[in-house]
């Protein structure tokens, strides 16, 4: 070895190996740069993507960015609160941060109401959390809001559907405890009825009895006979009486269908059975009667059908939606004006289903909102009105329990066709036979 | 005899190797340095690099290769060799004295600034975590782990180190006082007047 050239020697190898770690280390940065700009972007999306409003502020409550959903729910161009204070979207806001860079390492959660740019109040869920230098000097805040508005809609919708439901619990029994006394009041109407038939022949003999007075010359009884017969108006009461009797008759008669119809309706059934779906579209519109019978004609095209496995009280729910919205619909066409729509509703066997239509002339379905009217929670109506179940629940019963199907024909401005198919034997019981 | 904790395996710095291996050639030459190599087992293709952390066991052999070139006892060969490093370090880090008037100033600065950011970022963790405090002026305390023996020896060589490079004469005297204190070694530090040019 040339020994005066180690110092040289050493120098060339220590460069030529810290070359190599150079290259390492920048072949490692680059890996690390690349999975960096990785990370960046799937959290860039990430951000973006989260049905959430994510806001960053400064531990002093200045807005540093906020991500698309934050911009849609408050309505805010991206850099429009940037370096403004939290308070512009909720005045406590200053509180809440201090709260949360107090609490190091929790995430504070709660309930506040943000404003957004055009002055609506949103109510959100707010979670957040600080970070922190190594010396625990907090650097910023990741503030996470979630949209509570359709929460709080569920909230109202549930329990308007609780009243809904306890009214018609309450309902079954009402029905039940009219159908006593209707059955007595036309039980004793037609005893009257009886009775005044059974009056008649006495009634026809008072001209003989007359005669027979005037020629035996009881003439004081005679004029007592014609005061009773005047005060009593007794050729009027004969007309009368027995017609009232009868209106009297059909009004219980109505009145007791009316309370079949209920008790139909509302008896729970969660059994599969032979059902008479032309019977069950009849006691719906007894029920739904008061949702039409104002706006609507009922025109009723039922053919022949034969019985059909279903659950009859499920499918009683779909036809009652169907028609109160054919109802809606045509109120909402005709209204200021005199005009009453039509409600068709027509039944048919179909091979081995039976079909339904409910067909309506009322407003029609927009094209913007077809595709959602079948969604969960999906409403037009003004609140109290319609739970924007209706559609939701009644595709579920016909689709999902019954293996039918359920689709409109709509044209705007002209009407709605809704069609129920059913099979025959269901599918479950098919399987089993 | 090793300086390292017999519990934990000491690594020291490539950067000690270096200061080391520099300090070979230059006081007693190439030859000198491929002997002292040859006797602690090193190659000579496969130099120490300062970026990478080496067996402190191997530094020490290196060391006492070196005793063997010369008659110095190995206290005075470290206190030279510490005195020579830190000339050095200050000469190639300049930046890091500029600024401060002596040395017991870049001390106080060393300890409360830049051993916090070394130690932070593992540059020279082999540094131990020692307490420095000026007195007033022109005096200081330092207490040194009394486990790392190979830092107080080099002390002395390294307080010489840093009067020279500011034109000054530092004194550096054990400390007895806090007999209590079983885990420092502690040290007064007196600055002498700058010496005139």
């Amino acid at each position: 070895m040339n020994m005066t050239g180690l110092r040289t020697q050493r120098a060339e190898r220590r460069v030529e190996l810290l070359e190599r770690v150079l290259e390492d280390r920048n072949r490692e940065l680059s890996i690390m740069e690349e999975q960096a700009a990785a990370v960046h972007s799937y959290l860039l999306d990430l951000n973006n993507l989260v049905p959430c409003a994510v806001i960053t502020a400064s531990p002093d409550g200045v807005i540093v960015r906020m991500n698309r959903s934050a911009r849609e729910l408050l309505g805010y161009s991206e850099f429009e609160l940037a370096g403004e204070s939290a308070t512009r979207i909720w005045p406590g806001a200053l509180e809440y941060i201090q709260t949360c860079v107090t609490q190091s390492g929790s995430i504070a959660r709660s309930e506040v109401e943000w404003l957004s740019k055009d002055g609506t109040i949103v109510p959100v869920m707010l979670s957040a959390a600080a970070r922190y230098s190594d010396d625990g000097v907090p650097l910023s805040l990741v503030i996470v809001g979630l949209d509570l508005r359709d929460r709080r809609r569920l909230e109202v919708e549930l329990r308007h559907a609780q009243k809904l439901e306890a009214l018609g619990q309450l309902s079954a029994g009402v029905a039940h405890e009219i159908n006593t006394p209707m059955q007595f009041i036309g039980d004793n109407l037609y005893f009257l009825r009886d009775c005044v038939a059974n009056l008649n022949p006495l009634l026809e003999l008072m001209p003989e009895i007359r005669r027979a007075l005037a020629e035996s010359g009881a003439e004081q009884m005679l004029g007592k006979l014609d005061d009773a017969e005047r005060q009593a108006d007794l050729g009027f009461t004969r007309e009368r009486v027995p017609k009232a009797i009868d209106r009297a008759l059909d009004g219980v008669t109505r009145v007791s269908g009316i309370v079949d119809a209920m008790k139909v309706f509302s008896r729970t059934q969660n059994q599969f059975g032979s059902v008479d779906l032309n019977k069950s579209l009849r006691d719906t519109l007894v029920v739904a009667r008061n949702e039409y019978k104002y706006v609507a004609d009922v025109e009723l095209d039922l053919g022949e059908l034969p019985m059909v496995q279903c659950n009859g009280g499920d499918l009683n729910q779909v036809f009652l939606n169907l028609i109160v919205n054919a109802a809606h619909a045509i109120e909402a066409k005709i209204r200021g004006t005199e005009a009453r729509g039509k409600i068709v509703i027509r039944s048919y066997r179909d091979h081995d289903s039976v079909t339904v239509e409910i067909e309506d002339d009322g407003c029609g379905i927009p094209l913007d909102i077809r595709r959602r009217v079948f969604d969960p929670f999906f409403t037009t109506k003004e609140v109290g009105k319609g739970t924007g179940q209706g559609l939701s629940i009644s595709r579920s019963i016909v689709v999902d329990r019954h293996g039918g199907q359920l689709f409109f024909e709509t044209e705007v401005g002209q009407g709605t066709k809704f069609v129920v198919r059913i099979p025959i034997i269901h599918a479950a019981n098919e399987a089993a036979a | 005899m090793t300086y390292a904790d017999p519990m934990v395996r000491q690594r020291y710095s490539g950067l000690l190797f270096e200061l080391l291996e520099r300090y070979v050639i230059e006081r007693y030459g190439e030859v000198a340095l491929e002997r002292a190599l040859r006797t602690c087992g090193a190659h000579a293709d496969e130099p120490w690099l300062s970026p990478f952390h080496y067996d402190a066991e191997q530094w020490w052999a290196l060391l006492d290769a070196t005793l063997a070139l010369d008659q110095l006892s190995r206290q005075a060969l470290l206190n030279d060799f510490a005195r020579w490093s830190t000339l050095k370090l200050l000469d190639r880090y300049h930046g890091v004295a500029s600024g401060y008037s002596n040395s017991l100033e870049l001390l106080a600065e060393f300890r409360g600034s830049i051993l916090p950011q070394l130690n932070r970022f593992r540059r020279v963790s082999d540094i131990p975590d020692f307490d420095y405090h000026r007195v007033d002026h022109v005096h200081g305390h330092i207490a040194l782990p009394a486990a790392d023996m190979g830092w107080q020896l080099a002390l002395e060589g390294i307080v010489q180190g840093l009067g020279e490079h500011f034109g000054e004469h530092v004194t550096l005297s054990p400390n007895m006082d806090d007999e209590n204190d079983l885990d420092h070694l502690h040290f007064d530090l007196s600055l002498a007047a700058k010496e005139t040019a």
